[in-house]
């Protein structure tokens, strides 16, 4: 039950920077997801904050007292490892009263708290067994409890379900989703895959090379990616991007051509930094892509010809080649029956496109 | 083909057998060899059994250059246990202080002074320990014997390589548990290395107990000696008494043997624990 500031935060590891001025700030029972490829500083980060790593600079408060400085132990967080890091000589019930023992809680409400969280883990009959016994899944439950007898001010999540097999991690998912409604409790959570991160946050912080490149809300990233990193990082399949280059501005948007040919596409974005001739790129997701079969004197959209198509089963993915010769992916619901090779039209909605500017900083949209 | 599975292990087995005996054997001559007179043993070293079981030369060795043998064993004992006791406990924190805190100033030259100890011959050291021990006014006491013992490097590298195989995040954890520095480490780490604890004390029990030219330096006379500076000095100027000498040998090496064999399955299931990594 907390909240948490980072202002300019900083870790470098001897010479590199790992962490550059990383500004954020988690509201009392938010549950916050960072997100970024691997390597990007996400544990790094969680460590930081956790105080296992000290700040090479910036300031960072919990309930806004300043925690820099003080010892891991001290700062009343509790964190999930990846590793489980469950400790091997004790039983489940040990290790999940080792904190509150260390901590001098009376036995009474030591066992109390345990069985409320076994209870929610349905964990309870494995209190008397050792780590080496238990399955991944049942040991991920058991260092979430660990976690959770605590009563932090704040849970932290270092990939957690990553170790587990697709199917459990989904169901894991859901439990963490039902089990952060139920405490209340604020949580900050790392993962490197972003359909975690789009269905537990209540606010994402997206990460790249040590530098946050985005926050917001699921959402607001999807629909308003800050730049072309944020655009495709988020979003599966992949936002497509090809070059464009800017030809009319207006009131109502921008005009650019895209491929050799000069297909002219708008953009419903503010364009008053642009100068036409700029060249700039085009971001479209998947799912906004239309197709419709070529001929029957068709001429709006872009001509393509189809050059693979993927059946999932409960949607299609195509991908087609603009005769200037960019692949763009086409996401459609149901089973279409389109073909390898089959001449296509695709159209790209104005309220659709996303324009990002040389440095993939997103161009502002009209609403 | 299923012949040749059936051979395998046989000739595997057969050729340990050969190589046990063959490690075996210098062990039971010393101990036969105890048995019989120093004549019959020059007439034919190599039988199989004493002639008789003369015990003369374990009365023989009551007195060993005029000190009780009763003095070597409580001081091979002592020596031997305080040493080994210090030197687990030093070498256990120093190298959980440098697992832990790799780069804390002057650290990385630590561990490499305790490596060059290693690689120096301990004969180069005979004059240099002796002129310190004798600055410091340690020559000739238990204290300056068992000090200088418990200088072990080997047992400082074995701890070094399993705290190395404890998981990061075991100790992170108990962190965030609130444990503090020391808590970790008795409530955590300790528990884990019971095993390898165990071993690297029985190893440097066994370094210890068969230290001589140290204590022979440091121990500036006989009543300080431990067995086997004894049964060097069973060596004197009137020439080797080979059944007095093979008795205090048998002597010497039987309660590292005794020590062993009790202690050998823990010691077994210590070395696969550091091996195994979790
Ligand atoms: N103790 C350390 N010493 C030096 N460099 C480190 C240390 N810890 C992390 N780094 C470096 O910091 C960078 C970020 O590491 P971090 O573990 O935070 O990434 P991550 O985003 O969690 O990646 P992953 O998704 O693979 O877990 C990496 O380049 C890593 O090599
Ligand atoms: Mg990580």
């Amino acid at each position: 039950m907390a909240t948490l500031e980072l202002i300019d935060v900083c870790k470098k590891f001897g010479a590199s920077a790992v962490l550059q001025d990383v500004s954020l700030s988690v509201d009392d029972g938010e549950f916050v997801v960072f997100v970024g490829p691997s390597g990007c500083g996400k544990s790094t980060l969680l460590r930081t904050i956790a105080g296992l790593e000290d700040a090479s600079a910036g300031l960072i408060r919990i309930d806004g007292a300043v925690v820099n400085g003080v010892d891991a132990a001290k700062r009343g967080l509790a964190m999930v490892f990846q590793s489980y890091a469950l400790y091997p000589h004790m039983t489940v019930e040990q290790n999940m009263a080792f904190g509150l023992k260390l901590a001098r809680l009376p036995k009474a409400d030591i066992d109390a708290r345990i069985k409320a969280a076994a209870e929610v883990l349905k964990i309870g009959d494995l209190l008397g067994r050792l780590p080496k016994t238990l399955s991944g899944g049942q040991r991920q439950r058991v260092a979430i409890g660990r976690a959770i007898v605590r009563e932090p001010k704040i849970f932290l999540f270092d990939e957690p379900l990553s170790n587990l097999d697709a199917e459990l991690r989904v169901q894991m998912r859901i439990e963490l989703a039902r089990l952060h409604a139920r405490l209340k409790a604020t949580m900050i959570y790392v993962t490197h895959d972003q359909v975690e991160a789009m269905t537990l946050a209540d606010k994402i912080v997206v990460l790249q090379a040590g530098r946050v490149e985005q926050i917001g809300a699921p959402l607001d990233l999807y629909n308003r990616p800050a730049n072309s990193f944020v655009a495709g990082f988020i979003g599966s399949p992949r936002m497509n991007f090809i070059a464009a280059r800017i030809e009319a501005i207006g009131p109502q948007g921008v005009r650019a051509a895209i491929g050799g040919e000069g297909d002219l596409v708008h953009f419903a974005v503010d364009g008053s930094r642009l100068r036409i001739g700029d060249s700039t790129i085009l971001g479209i997701r998947p799912e906004s892509i239309a197709i419709r079969p070529a001929g029957d004197g068709e001429t709006t959209g872009l001509a393509a010809e189809i050059i693979l198509d993927e059946q999932l089963g409960s949607g299609t993915c195509v991908h087609a080649m603009t005769r200037a010769g960019d692949i763009l992916v086409s996401y459609l619901q149901g089973q279409v029956p389109l073909r390898k090779g089959a001449a296509v039209r695709l159209s790209l909605p104005a309220t659709a496109c996303h324009l990002f500017d040389r440095d993939g900083t997103a161009l502002v949209r009209l609403e | 083909m299923s012949a040749m599975r059936r051979l395998g292990p046989l000739i595997a087995n057969l050729a340990m057998t050969a190589l046990a005996l063959m490690f075996l054997y210098p062990f039971y001559w010393l101990i036969v060899s105890s048995f019989r007179s120093q004549e019959a043993m020059l007439v034919n070293p190599l039988r199989l059994m004493p002639e008789s079981f003369d015990l003369a030369a374990y009365t023989s060795i009551r007195l060993v250059g005029g000190v009780p043998i009763e003095v070597y064993s409580f001081n091979s004992m002592l020596i031997t246990v305080l040493a080994t006791v210090l030197a687990v406990a030093t070498t256990a924190l120093g190298a959980y202080a440098l697992y832990r805190r790799p780069h804390l100033p002057g650290f990385k030259f630590v561990q490499f002074g305790f490596l060059l100890t290693m690689m120096y011959p301990a004969m180069l050291l005979v004059i240099p320990v002796y002129l310190v021990m004798f600055r410091i006014g340690l020559l000739g006491t238990y204290a300056g014997l068992v000090m200088f013992l418990a200088l072990q490097p080997i047992l400082f590298l074995m701890f070094s390589q399993f705290f190395r195989s404890i998981p990061r995040d075991l100790m992170d954890s108990a962190k965030m548990d609130g444990a503090s520095e020391w808590q970790v480490l008795t409530r955590v780490v300790l528990p884990i290395a019971q095993p390898v604890v165990n071993t690297v004390f029985l190893i440097g029990f066994l370094l210890n107990w068969k230290q001589w030219l140290p204590i022979l330096v440091v121990a500036a006379s006989p009543d300080r000696y431990t067995l086997p500076v004894a049964l060097l000095a069973m060596n004197t100027e009137y020439g080797i008494n080979f059944q007095s000498t093979m008795a205090l040998a048998a002597l010497t090496t039987a309660p590292i043997v005794v020590l062993f064999l009790l202690t050998q399955r823990r010691v077994i299931g210590g070395f696969v624990a550091g091996a195994v990594k979790g």
